[in-house]
């Protein structure tokens, strides 16, 4: 495979790197703002207009952080896939950035999803675990990107760190179909994928709501994570462009 | 545990479940502002 050669990395840009001046990155304020309101109103909308379920009583009302928290980390490992392919396929130095900062949040979600799940299995299954094929699925969804991670934290290089984050990237986004059709596919303890057709209409509004709030939180994570590493990026050229201008004039 | 086929003593799970989500969005934020703050220092570098 050839090397990835980054457009920001070209060694011509070197001079103009050392003077050029960094603009702090921004933080979308409209977004978190956005993000924590509806995190806020979701839950309080979710408990005033829910009754309790017939069976599982209050309980139901974890569904309003369980559910979204996983479409939410399913959003981010779509957005992984894709970043992946551009790696990969366009040598693309930003895709790998939102790479990283859609699988850590992706990451964060899923382990999210894994603890509410076990909260809610405790009172209604008896057991806080079981080897269930969805929540088994969901474990190996989770250890993909904790790998990611690892892997990003132990590669210096940074073209092979693009790379082999990218292929792990897939292949754990190539999971998250196998989790999503697990409650069809095989005889499990959970049950089937709650979506606003399969929940009762009482239940509809809270979870629609909820769901955007996770979104927005998603996005609002993603981007601020995305810019500070695009920053710091740059920050790290001009520091290595003003070594070596500092070097050539010693040289002379 | 059930009781008659309905679950009871489900308060202090429905509120450790939303005690859990806030803590682990508090936590990543805490997280992602110490990066941002980081890089934003990193731009104030005077020149050597």
């Amino acid at each position: 495979m050839s090397s990835v050669t980054m457009p920001e990395s070209r060694p011509d840009r070197g001079a103009a790197a050392a003077a050029e001046p960094i603009a702090r990155p921004k933080v979308p304020w409209w977004l978190v703002g956005l993000a924590f309101g509806t995190l806020v109103s979701g839950q309080v909308v979710g408990f005033l207009t829910s009754e309790p379920d017939r069976d599982m009583g209050h309980l139901q009302k974890i569904m309003y952080v369980h559910v979204p928290a996983a479409w939410a980390s399913f959003i981010a490992f779509f957005i992984v896939f894709w970043a992946s392919v551009t790696v990969l396929w366009k040598r693309n130095e930003r895709a790998d950035l939102l790479n990283a900062a859609a699988a850590e949040a992706g990451a964060v979600l899923t382990g999210l999803t894994l603890v509410l799940g076990s909260i809610w299995g405790r009172p209604t299954w008896g057991v806080w675990w079981t080897w269930d094929a969805r929540l088994t699925s969901t474990a190996v969804l989770f250890l993909v990107f904790v790998g990611f991670l690892a892997l990003r934290a132990l590669t210096d290089d940074p073209e092979r760190r693009a790379r082999w984050s990218a292929a792990v990237g897939i292949l754990g986004a190539l999971n998250v179909p196998i989790v999503y059709m697990s409650v069809k596919w095989w005889r499990t303890l959970h049950q089937l994928q709650s979506s606003p057709s399969t929940v009762d209409a009482d239940y509809v509004l809270g979870l629609r709501w909820n769901a955007f709030a996770f979104a927005f939180a998603l996005a609002a994570f993603v981007t601020i994570r995305y810019r500070t590493a695009l920053f710091a990026l740059a920050a790290d050229r001009r520091a290595e462009a003003r070594a070596l201008a500092g070097g050539s004039t010693d040289a002379r | 545990m059930p009781v008659d086929g309905r679950v009871t003593g489900e308060w202090p799970y429905v509120i450790a479940s939303y005690v859990v989500t806030w803590v682990v969005f508090a936590a990543y934020a805490f997280h992602t502002w110490r990066a941002w703050s980081e890089a934003a220092r990193s731009a104030d570098r005077p020149e050597p």
